[in-house]
């Protein structure tokens, strides 16, 4: 096993333009040191990319918040901008594991690492984030988050390119929320998890985004339940619907599912929660 | 974040008098070996720098149930660094039974060393040694063995009416413990008969399985392993190595908890084997996943239980028929079925009883000791049922209980020993007040999302061996050293619950020297006394009480020694705080005389004592839970916790709260989130703690104690134990409180959010 650990982005790039097919990208580590300590076998060419200062960054650029790939759990839970501009983003990682992982993994480790029940992926979408794929000629290509395709990180690094970081729409927004269901309260995987965002005009809800993670590869956007925000105004608005267009979207996902018939009552949970939530705002 | 710590309840009127007189019996003593745990510079095995030693890294069964056709080592001995690999081509042939301490005990030897018949993922099939445990590692990764399967047997129900999993071996061991006239006629009774299963359930223990093995200077084989019984382990090193037990040395190294997980031999023996072969210092270690599927499980259970109360909730007759599923081998699992049903006649007043207890094996990891030793299962499984019962009756189960438990000084009706000082009635009612039982029962259920309810369950537990089949005696010695310090030397075995810090209060209470002053010693073959292990909730009551007999023993003789020295009479002779006084005139330190009396009388100040128990009491605990159910998610959570306890006295309160805290943990565990499941072939699905759901810090609710103090005779001070009972009641103390919310009939534990849902059936 061979490990690089650059210590700004061009000697990453530099090391990247080596055209090693077999070049892996390492970030906090909290899922790949675990696979490398279960797997000796395994023969790894690692980049640490956790000497580069500026894929640490967070800042407002223009229209978006601006947030490194390697930005920590714990960064996002410390930061003022994060938790001002884009709350739900900030809620989210203060669930994410315990303290220790928290204060190692990465924004983009989560997004990178592909892993279902990920929660900053239902995040990044309902928020409308891009994220930026730099390569090694330090070209640029931005892919919103919504659309990107997990098995596009897998070879990333194989492709000379590297997840730079990601833009938050800085636009206003009158609620932002995410909320998971795992098997305990803290320290646990998201068996589901649940991501919203919408503006209010008057009493109505307008442009909501609704993601439910932890179903598919990449997060569900709930379709059923947000033109059922959309039709009518808050007044009419009646939960019971809305949680059962939830579980509709949670059924239509994944029928064949053994955990369907648990996951399509959970996530009532959740949107009972984001009801609570939006009744706040509304009023 | 702070969790509130209870006040100990005042003791009552023996442990009043007493308590004046104590100075450091009863009292929050630091822990000897406190500071170094917290500084981390309490080093444990895994803590040996490499090197030194060989490291050997198992190769384990990847198939449930069959049997090794071929094994192709050359790929792993290609990598350098590997010294040999070892198959069952290397295994003795003898074979062990991992609980069997007695060459005359007649549990059945179904174990070996390394295995060409595997029975469960898991199964030793061999061990790779190598000079890293890296290379050990991937070495082992890289030994290709081929097998021929055999259909596994998954379900303890279906294994009962299986074909034998091991040749030779009956696949249904049958015990039976009743008493009383049999089963009385229902007429007029009210009948209740529920089915409770509780689940396979890793110890969890902070420190994965770990030994070292070395052949001494003089050919001696030594062994270091964090065990519970050194002698134990000795004698099954002998059995299956065929060395003379004097050529045995075990030693007891520092445990990183056990929770009866390492009271099973399991990986000294193949350890031993391969530092003899190879003439070398050998390393064994077992990582996360490793000691989750291939060392020891708490036994599933399924217990049927049928009781017959009449309308006033006195209780007629009882039966339970418990089916235990040991797992792959027999270990010490038919030993646990018959445990449970000894609880059963030693915590209500029934006339009748019939207990029924099945032990049957599955191609699932073996079952072994663990923290109450089937004390919570049968609780799980009769607990329940008395909610049940109070539900039918339409009682508070408080009140049924309470017109039903036994008081102190009661017999066992099965004859086996008295109850002793059994004070569970007072832990019952002194409970429902502080815990506002009647208020808080009334208020349960709702329709809403949250639902909360209380549920409580008592339970008993014991105190060694004394009265059982198996030998319960130990022996020490104590000596006061020549600058006034003290030597207590005795086999322990410190499993992290204070046990060291605790022989040094009651020591040091009787010969008036600071607990810190004594060096208890821990357990090594060739230099301690035989004791039978610390197991059993055997240690305060057993060998706290020879540390104080000693103590008093070598008291006396110290006094007597002096009364020769200085021709005074022992009544003139006083100790206090480590100096001699002689009719209340201050005399000399006790080093100072020590050393006088060494010079002029040519002895030491000190003495021998074997001792055995004469009585093994029970202990009691009853456990009150609040419950919050999210009827949308399922999740569950304990809001609110108390925990009353009969200890008899408090030698260390502090030490006696940790260890509740740690018990009601593990039994909220039991309750509500830990299961190991295996899928239809055998493999383990959750051998990771990713999978593997304990219940965490930010999940525990407070938990307040009431510590029932009213003097066990026999016990030192009149303590007994309070390690495995603290996690006996609190599963079915959970369960009542959901059923309550919920108003379910919940019986399937853990009760995990998908089956809550499926009671609440929105899953239509």
């Amino acid at each position: 096993m061979r490990a690089r650990r650059p210590r700004d982005l061009s000697e990453l790039r530099k090391i990247l333009g080596s055209g090693k097919p077999d070049l892996k990208l390492l970030a906090g580590g909290t899922d790949l040191v675990v696979h490398l300590n279960a797997n000796p076998g395994e023969d790894w060419d690692l980049v640490d990319l956790t000497g580069i200062k500026e894929l640490k960054r967070i800042a407002v650029e223009g229209p978006f918040l601006e947030i490194g790939a390697l930005a920590t759990f714990q960064d996002l839970e410390d930061s003022q901008l994060v938790r001002s501009k884009t709350a739900c983003l900030a809620e989210a990682a203060a669930m994410v594991g315990s303290c220790q992982i928290r204060n190692r993994g990465t924004l983009g480790g989560n997004v990178a690492n592909g892993s279902a029940a990920a929660d900053i992926p239902p995040v990044l979408c309902a928020l409308d984030a891009l994220l930026v794929i730099e390569s090694r000629d330090g070209n640029q290509r931005t892919v919103r988050a919504e659309e990107a395709n997990p098995d596009d990180f897998k070879s990333l690094a194989a492709r000379g390119e590297f997840i730079r970081k990601f833009l938050v729409p800085l636009e206003e927004r009158d609620l932002s929320f995410f909320d998971k269901v795992g098997s305990r309260r803290a320290v646990t995987v998201s068996k589901l998890n649940l991501a919203f965002s919408c503006k209010l005009q008057g009493s109505r809800i307008e442009k909501p985004r609704l993601f439910l993670g932890a179903l598919a590869p990449w997060p569900v956007r709930a379709v059923e339940a947000e033109s059922l925000l959309t039709s009518v105004t808050s007044k009419d608005l009646a939960e019971t619907s809305f949680l059962d267009a939830l579980s509709k979207t949670v059924e239509k996902t994944i029928p064949d599912r053994a955990s369907m018939p648990y996951k399509r009552q959970a996530v009532k949970g959740l949107g009972n929660h984001l009801w609570a939530n939006l009744l706040e705002v509304i009023r | 974040m702070t969790k509130t710590l209870s006040p100990v309840k005042e003791p009552g009127i023996i442990g009043e008098k007493a308590e004046r007189d104590l100075k450091y019996v009863g009292r929050d003593v630091r822990r000897v070996d406190i500071e170094r745990k917290i500084k981390g510079r309490f080093n444990y095995l895994a803590d040996l720098p490499p090197g030194g030693s060989l490291h050997a890294r198992l190769i384990l069964s990847k198939v449930a149930n069959g049997r090794v056709l071929s094994i192709d080592d050359s790929k792993a001995l290609e990598i350098p660094g590997v010294i040999k690999v070892f198959t069952p081509v290397d295994d003795p042939g003898v074979r062990f039974n991992s609980q069997v301490s007695m060459p005359n005990q007649e549990d059945f030897r179904d174990e070996k060393i390394f295995t060409d018949r595997p029975l469960f993922v898991g199964d030793r099939i061999g061990a790779v040694l190598a000079t890293d445990p890296r290379t050990a590692q991937k070495a082992a990764d890289l030994v290709k063995v081929e097998y021929e399967t055999c259909e596994p047997v998954i379900d303890p129900e279906q294994a009962l009416s299986s074909s034998p999993l091991l040749e030779g071996r009956p696949q249904v061991i049958e015990g039976r413990i009743s008493y009383g006239d049999g089963e009385a006629d229902e007429k007029g009774l009210v009948a209740v008969e529920s089915v409770v299963r509780t689940p396979k359930i890793h110890h969890a223990a902070l420190e994965n399985h770990i030994c070292l093995a070395y052949v001494d200077y003089d050919g001696t084989l030594t062994v270091e392993s964090p065990c519970q019984m050194i002698f134990t382990v000795r004698h099954i090193l002998a059995q299956t190595l065929g060395l003379p037990l004097n050529k045995v040395r075990v030693i007891k190294a520092p445990v990183g908890g056990s929770f009866g997980g390492k009271q099973d031999i399991i990986l000294e023996p193949a350890c031993a084997l391969m530092a003899i072969e190879t003439r070398r210092p050998v390393r064994l270690a077992m990582d996360r996943k490793e000691t989750i599927i291939a060392t020891r499980t708490r036994t599933a259970t399924i217990g049927r239980v049928k009781t017959l109360a009449r309308s006033d909730g006195t209780l007629v007759f009882r039966r339970m028929d418990v089916i235990s599923d040991t797992g792959a081998y027999l270990t010490g699992g038919h030993r646990v079925t018959m445990a449970m049903g000894k609880k059963t006649s030693r915590l209500y007043r029934i006339p009748s009883q019939v207990f029924v207890g099945k032990t049957t094996y599955t191609n699932t990891t073996p079952s072994g000791a663990c923290r109450g030793f089937g004390s919570p299962q049968i609780h799980a499984a009769t607990e329940i049922n008395l909610d049940f019962l109070a539900k039918k009756l339409g009682m508070d189960p408080a009140l049924l209980r309470l017109k039903n438990l036994v008081y102190p000084g009661d017999a066992d009706p099965t004859g086996a020993p008295p109850l002793g000082n059994a004070r569970v009635r007072e832990c019952l009612e002194l409970g429902m007040e502080r815990f506002d039982w009647k208020r808080r029962y009334r208020m349960a259920g709702g329709t809403g999302r949250y639902r909360r309810g209380v549920g409580l369950a008592c339970s008993t537990h014991g105190n060694g061996y004394y009265g059982t089949p198996y030998p319960d005696f130990t022996g020490m010695s104590l000596r006061v050293c020549e600058d006034g310090s003290a030597i207590l030397n005795a086999g322990f075995h410190e499993l992290g619950n204070g046990t060291l810090t605790a022989m040094a209060q009651i020591v040091g209470e009787i010969l008036d020297i600071p607990p810190e002053k004594i060096y208890v010693t821990e357990g090594d073959t060739q230099h301690s006394p035989f004791d039978t292990g610390c197991i059993a909730s055997r240690v305060t009551y057993v060998c706290g009480a020879c540390a104080l007999e000693l103590a008093e023993k070598v008291k006396d003789r110290f006094i007597r020694q002096i009364g020769k020295l200085y021709g005074e009479i022992p009544e003139d002779i006083k100790f206090e705080n480590g100096y001699v006084y002689i009719k209340d005139k201050p005399c000399s330190d006790y080093g100072t005389m020590v050393i006088e009396i060494a010079n002029r009388l040519n002895e030491e100040v000190g003495d021998f004592l074997t001792y055995k128990p004469e009585a093994n009491p029970a202990s009691y605990g009853v456990h009150f839970a609040e419950v919050e159910v999210d009827a949308f998610t399922g999740l569950v959570r304990v809001t609110d916790f108390l925990a009353a306890h009969d200890v008899g006295k408090a030698i260390n309160p502090r030490m006696v709260k940790g260890q509740i805290y740690g018990g009601v943990q593990m039994g909220i565990g039991m309750a509500l989130t830990e299961e190991m499941i295996y899928d239809p072939s055998g493999r383990p699905k959750n051998a990771s703690l990713g999978r593997y759901h304990l219940v965490n810090a930010p999940d525990m609710p407070d938990v307040d104690i009431i510590l029932v103090e009213e003097n066990e005779p026999g016990g030192p001070f009149g303590g007994k134990s309070i390690g495995e009972i603290s996690t006996v009641p609190t599963a079915a103390a959970v369960v009542n409180a959901i059923n309550r919310a919920l108003n379910t009939q919940l019986t399937h534990l853990p009760l995990t959010p998908e089956r809550i849902l499926d009671a609440l059936s929105v899953f239509v």
